[in-house]
């Protein structure tokens, strides 16, 4: 798979993420299911997402490999991206923790549902999960690419 | 930058980049990145490489670009009259 069409693949899984985010922000399924079966389906919906993605381009798995099974390129490249996704990381919870205390201040925090607080909690721990290998995807030339 | 011989060496002895990547112990496209000047190979990767063609290892790698072939023979044989 070459560098453009692993690009569109990034795109295409993170807008996925955020129009789930926002469906389950929005409360449409607050009154049919219970949140701890809303929890569980989002973390298997997840699972299965990047299982799926691992089968399309090789990047993925390259993100969670271990060391033996890589070269010292590849290694390299790897710690490149793991460097870039750690700072990108870094920066937006920074980030988010400004907006949380500017929101207590202004006493907004208590109007937050359930299903919106979730929807974040998931959305940290899958851009946690998949943005190494992401990033992996995005930056790698690929010798296909020439 | 480190200069090499890769695909001269591996056109000249009919080596595919799998060949050589497997004999090396590395992917096939991280010979072809080294080949392109895109990675430096470690110096184990870049002995192991020499070793494989059995020429020592700045007959492969150099930090200096290397001279053209069509060069060195004309040098080799002492000019083009020569």
């Amino acid at each position: 798979m070459g560098r453009g069409s692993r690009r569109a693949l990034v795109v295409l899984v993170y807008g996925a993420y955020a129009a789930i985010a926002v469906m389950v922000s929005s409360g449409v399924f607050d009154a049919q299911v219970l949140p701890s079966i809303q929890a569980v389906t989002a973390g298997i919906a997840a699972w299965v997402g990047v299982w799926m993605l691992s089968r399309m381009s090789r990047h993925w798995r390259w993100g969670q490999a271990p060391d033996e099974t890589l070269d010292e390129r590849e290694i390299a490249v790897r710690l490149r991206a793991y460097h870039l996704a750690y700072t990108i990381f870094n920066a937006a919870v920074f980030l988010s923790l400004i907006v949380l205390s500017f929101l207590v201040d202004l006493g907004k925090l208590s109007s937050f549902s359930y299903s919106q607080v979730s929807a974040l909690l998931w959305g940290v721990f899958l851009v946690g999960w998949t943005l190494p290998s992401t990033i992996l995807a995005w930056i790698d030339r690929g010798l296909a690419d020439d | 930058m480190i200069h090499n011989r890769l695909n001269v060496l591996r056109a000249e002895r009919n080596v595919s980049r799998k060949d050589l990547a497997d004999a090396v112990g590395v992917n096939f496209q991280t010979v072809g990145y080294i080949e392109r000047g895109d990675y430096s190979p470690s110096l184990e990767l870049a002995l192991k490489i020499a070793a494989y063609f059995e020429l020592p290892v700045e007959m492969v790698f150099s930090l200096k670009p290397f001279e053209a072939l069509t060069a060195q023979l004309i040098k080799a044989k002492g000019g083009i009259n020569g």
